[in-house]
C-alpha cells in the first residue's frame, strides 16, 4: 500500500469527492447538499472504512490546504471590486457590521456558558461567522480547534442562508442595504449566495459585509475575548 | 507564465503580509494572510498593482473556495471524541447565534441608514 505514503492519493480523494459533491448539489438544488461537507463525509468514509490512516492522507492534503493563504490574499481584489459601495456607504456599514460582530460574539459566549461548552470550545466557535480562510486565521490566534471551527462556520452559512428569506419577511420595510449587511455579517458566502436571489442589491452589499466582517471579527474579537478571561 | 507570474505576485503579498504581522504582533495580532490581503487591497486601490496583473489566478482560487477548506474540515476526525458530547450544543449555539446576529444587524443598520437621511 505505498501509493497511500504519496501525495497523490489525499489530492485525488479530495478532488474526486468534491466534484461529486458538487454533481450532488447540482442534481438536488437543494442547499443542504453543500459539497464542503458532503466531500468531508466521503473522505472520512473512505479512511474509516478501508482502515488508511489520517495522516496518509494529510501528505496530501497539505498541499491543497496551503493555497489558503493565497485565497485569503486574493479576498482583497473582492473587496477591491467593491470599492465604490464601500466608499459611499462606509459609515453604516462599519457600525452596522460592526454591532453584528459583537453580537456574534456575546451570543455565542453567552449561549456557550449556558450549555457549559469547555472554553477551547467556545473559542472555537467564535470565528464562525466569518469567511473561513479568515476564521481559520482567527481560530489559531485564538488556540481553538480548526476542523471545529470549518464545520461551525459552513453550519453558520447554511442555516444563515435558510433563515434569511423568514428575516427579511419579518422587516419588509427595511431597506437592501440593511438586509444584504445583516445576511452577509451573519453567514458570509454561503448566506450571500441567498441575498442575491432576494435581489441585486441585498447580494452586493451582503457580500461586501464578507471580507469586512471578516477584518472587524480578527481585529475585535481577540480583545473581547480577553475582556470576558477566554485567554 | 501567466498563472505563474499572477501567483507568485499573490504569494509575495503573502510573505511582506507575514512579515508585517510579525512586526506589529506586539501591538495587536492580525495574521499574515489577512495583513496580505489588506496590503492588496491598498497596492490595487493607489494603482500600483493593477487588477488584470492578479485577476486569473484570484479568480481561480475564489470560485473554488470551498475545495481548498478539504483537508482542514478533514482534520475533525482528530477532534472526533471530544466532540461527540457536544454536538447538539455546538449546532444549537451555531444557529441561534446567527438568527440573533442577523436579527441585530440588520435593525442597527436599518436604523443607522434611516437616521443619517433624515440629517
Amino acid at each position: 500500500m505505498s501509493i497511500l505514503s504519496s501525495p497523490v492519493f489525499g489530492i485525488f480523494i479530495s478532488i474526486v469527492t468534491f466534484q461529486l459533491g458538487l454533481m450532488l448539489k447540482r442534481r438536488f438544488k437543494n442547499d443542504l447538499f453543500n459539497p464542503l461537507l458532503l466531500s468531508m463525509f466521503m473522505i472520512i468514509g473512505i479512511l474509516v472504512v478501508f482502515k488508511i490512516p489520517y495522516s496518509s492522507y494529510k501528505v496530501g492534503g497539505d498541499y491543497i490546504h496551503f493555497f489558503l493563504s493565497p485565497l485569503t490574499v486574493a479576498l482583497g481584489v473582492m473587496l477591491y471590486r467593491q470599492r465604490q459601495m464601500i466608499k459611499h456607504h462606509f459609515i453604516s456599514l462599519v457600525i452596522g457590521i460592526t454591532s453584528g460582530v459583537v453580537t456574534s460574539f456575546f451570543s455565542i459566549y453567552t449561549l456557550g456558558k449556558v450549555f457549559h461548552l469547555n472554553d477551547r470550545m467556545l473559542l472555537s466557535a467564535l470565528p464562525k461567522s466569518i469567511t473561513t480562510p479568515m476564521a481559520i486565521s482567527l481560530t489559531s490566534i485564538l488556540g481553538g480547534d480548526v476542523p471545529l471551527t470549518i464545520i461551525l462556520v459552513v453550519i453558520t452559512g447554511m442555516s444563515g442562508a435558510f433563515i434569511a428569506p423568514f428575516m427579511v419577511k419579518l422587516f419588509p420595510n427595511f431597506n437592501p442595504i440593511s438586509k444584504g449587511i445583516g445576511i452577509g455579517t451573519a453567514s458570509h458566502a454561503v448566506g450571500t449566495s441567498k441575498a442575491l436571489e432576494l435581489g441585486e442589491e441585498e447580494g452586493a452589499f451582503s457580500s461586501s459585509a464578507i471580507a469586512i466582517a471578516g477584518l472587524i471579527t480578527v481585529i475585535l474579537v481577540p480583545f473581547l475575548a480577553r475582556f470576558v478571561g477566554l485567554i | 507564465m501567466k498563472y505563474l507570474l499572477q501567483l507568485s505576485i499573490l504569494l509575495a503579498f503573502w510573505l511582506v503580509g507575514e512579515w508585517l504581522s510579525q512586526l506589529i504582533m506586539p501591538i495587536i495580532v492580525i495574521p499574515g494572510a489577512i495583513m496580505g490581503m489588506l496590503l492588496l487591497f491598498i497596492a490595487l486601490t493607489t494603482g500600483l498593482l493593477k487588477e488584470s496583473q492578479i485577476k486569473d489566478v484570484s479568480d481561480f482560487l475564489l470560485s473554488n473556495i470551498a475545495f481548498f477548506f478539504i483537508p482542514a474540515s478533514v482534520a475533525v476526525l482528530g477532534v472526533i471524541d471530544v466532540l461527540r458530547d457536544a454536538a447538539i450544543p455546538l449546532f444549537i449555539i451555531a444557529i441561534g447565534s446567527t438568527i440573533i446576529t442577523m436579527f441585530i444587524t440588520m435593525v442597527v443598520t436599518q436604523l443607522l441608514t434611516t437616521a443619517r437621511r433624515k440629517l
